[in-house]
């Protein structure tokens, strides 16, 4: 009798287990390789697009740079005009793309519009960045936006070597004179927004081409020793606004010689602490910029209160070469000799003795004027102002002087 | 006699020979087959490790490097580790590596950026001599004007030194801070 196996016939088949083997091994295997290749694929793409975003943003901010090389030679054929006419000259309006290359091969394209800022020493820059094109159908884009700025004082010095908005009192040995120096224009001894009151032995010149001293006249135009009662609205040009404060406080900060919080509403520099060379900020106690927010709103308790005496340079010459801004009120005395620009946000009081002066300018604002009949600056003693067109345009050496990036407006934005 | 009766009763199979060659050929084939596939998951394990170390590292390196191009001011760097800096809009944002973790502070809110952090190492450089290519590094935060970090991660999944999946990836750059003059 034959037997029958009840397993079915290709079961017992004992053929081919290679096949099936093979196919099962080929299977789990072919799985892994795709989700391997999933993967390994988008890595590829990432970097990529990574490559082309850097590089987007790189020519973008090429495009920064060729803008503030622009405004920076306003003379060339390639340059923006200064002051900024109503209508920019291509491709800094952002109408045609510049072309940006590396050795020769073009990267891609970037677009500039040039606008004016807040202020006149302002322009707001905006580049957008395309690679390879801003046509391609598979292109990156960035774009970084930035206020540049120059230095007020590079574009528009002081009109006199005491510049005041209020009301001054001159009295003593006060030595001022502008006739030294014309390399910037010339220049009136004193300006004061108020009525300038002097005595003493005080000798006052501006470059009026004469060498009498303390010629006074009220307002006007013309060179002159002394101008009084200006008008309040011509001393704008000359204030330094918001973002300038901003700027020379990030100089400041960087240098180490920013000062702000409780020490500085009664800030001495003498020899046993130093100024060194440089742009030294004395900042609110708060760190805000006074009024800031509308007038009147700071409190005069946040106001700085500095006073420098003799012997405060650490420089070794005894000189002390830079900028001092304090945001309050200033009193220099003692012989401290000093080459730069002195500006001071409230009340200046500068009495000075022995051969301590000031080559440059000194500016006072005189924020907060309580009373018309306040003495604001007073200079006595041997206190002694020349003006210095080099000094003041460019304190210290340290100020930039073109347009440069204004600290804290850089920006990569959205858009295009 | 049942048909199953037969079947139980039969006293034929295969003989010794037949056994041997086909345990040695399947043994062979699974022999195969295993290595085959262990190949495969290791190169599975390297890939998708290798993508998680190199993703996290970039990601992460991207947003310190674009955070930091554009920041106001550096407020405090006590270690390579830990850096506190305010941003373009005025927010305090401090990155710290711990534990492994790089956490990103944002207003006193902590969170975890990316897991998986071997190493970060953050020089302060106060200037930059870009003909030499060498900076002079700064201990003080007013005074830091580029930094270069230099963030190595591995797999945040705990693995054995010697397995494929163990893997790490180095990524460094150099950020100038362009708001700081």
């Amino acid at each position: 009798m034959a037997f029958r196996s009840p397993i079915p016939r290709f079961l017992r088949d004992q053929r081919g287990v290679a096949l099936p083997m093979a196919l099962l091994a080929l299977l789990i295997l072919s799985a892994l390789v795709i989700a391997f290749s999933m993967l390994a694929t988008s890595e590829p793409v990432i970097a990529t697009n990574q490559k082309l975003v850097a590089q987007a943003r790189a020519v973008a901010e090429s495009g920064l740079e060729r803008a503030i090389w622009a405004l920076n030679n306003f003379g060339d054929a390639d340059g923006i005009p200064d002051p900024l006419p109503a209508t920019v000259p291509a491709p800094y309006d952002g109408s045609t793309g510049i072309p940006i290359t590396l050795n020769g091969t073009q990267v891609g394209l970037a677009f500039v519009t040039v606008t004016p800022g807040t202020n006149p020493n302002e322009r707001t820059v905006e580049a957008v960045g395309w690679v390879p094109n801003n046509a391609n159908a598979q292109n990156a884009r960035r774009k970084v936006q930035a206020t540049v700025y120059k230095f007020l004082f590079r574009g528009s010095p002081p009109p006199a070597a005491l510049t005041v908005k209020g009301e001054i009192n001159a009295s003593g040995n006060t030595n001022i004179d502008s006739r030294t120096d014309t390399s910037c224009g010339h220049k009136d001894g004193i300006w004061s927004a108020g009525a300038t009151a002097y005595g003493g032995s005080a000798a006052i010149y501006g470059a009026d081409t004469n060498n009498t001293k303390n010629q006074i006249v009220a307002g006007g135009n013309g060179k002159v020793d002394i101008r009084q009662n200006v008008a309040e609205s011509a001393f704008t040009p000359y204030l330094l606004k918001s973002a300038d404060l901003n700027t020379l406080k990030a100089l400041a900060k960087v240098a180490g010689t920013y000062y702000s919080g409780s020490t500085v509403s009664g800030l001495t520099f003498n020899s046993s602490r130093t100024i060194p060379n440089g742009i030294i900020f004395v900042d609110t106690v708060s760190g805000q910029n006074i009024d800031e927010n509308g007038a009147n709103t700071t409190p005069t308790s946040d106001f700085a209160n500095v006073s420098i005496h003799g012997g405060a340079a650490a420089d070794p010459s005894g000189i002390f070469s830079g900028m001092i801004v304090v945001a309050g009120s200033l009193s220099i005395s003692g012989n401290f000799e000093m080459h730069g620009l002195v500006y001071v946000v409230n009340d200046l009081t500068y009495t000075g003795t022995g051969n301590g002066e000031i080559q440059g300018a000194v500016i006072s604002q005189n924020i907060r004027d309580t009373s018309s009949t306040t003495i604001d600056t007073n200079t006595g003693g041997s206190a002694s102002i020349n003006y210095n067109c080099r000094y003041v345009t460019n304190p210290g050496g340290r100020m930039p002087q073109g347009f440069t990036i204004q600290p804290g407006t850089y920006k990569e934005v959205a858009g295009s | 006699m049942t048909r199953l009766g037969a079947l139980l009763r039969d006293q034929r199979g295969f003989t010794l020979t037949e056994l041997l060659v086909v345990t040695a050929a399947l043994g062979t084939i699974l022999a195969g087959v295993v290595v085959i596939q262990q190949r495969g998951q290791e190169a599975y394990l390297f890939g998708s490790h290798r993508v998680e170390v190199q993703q996290n590292n970039r990601s992460a390196l991207e947003l310190m490097v674009r955070e930091l191009r554009s920041a106001k001011s550096v407020t405090a760097i006590p270690s390579a580790t830990n850096l506190t800096f305010v941003d373009e809009n005025d927010q305090t944002i401090q990155y710290e590596a711990a534990s492994g973790t790089l956490n990103r502070t944002v207003a006193g809110t902590t969170t975890p950026l990316i897991g998986g952090v071997q190493s970060l190492a953050m020089t302060y450089y106060s200037a930059w001599n870009g003909a030499a290519n060498i900076g002079t590094t700064t201990t003080t935060p007013s005074s830091v004007k580029l930094i270069r970090i230099q963030l190595v991660t591995r797999t945040e999944e705990q693995v054995g030194s010697a397995s494929p999946g163990n893997q790490r990836s180095t990524m460094e750059s150099l950020v100038r801070l362009r708001n700081i003059p």
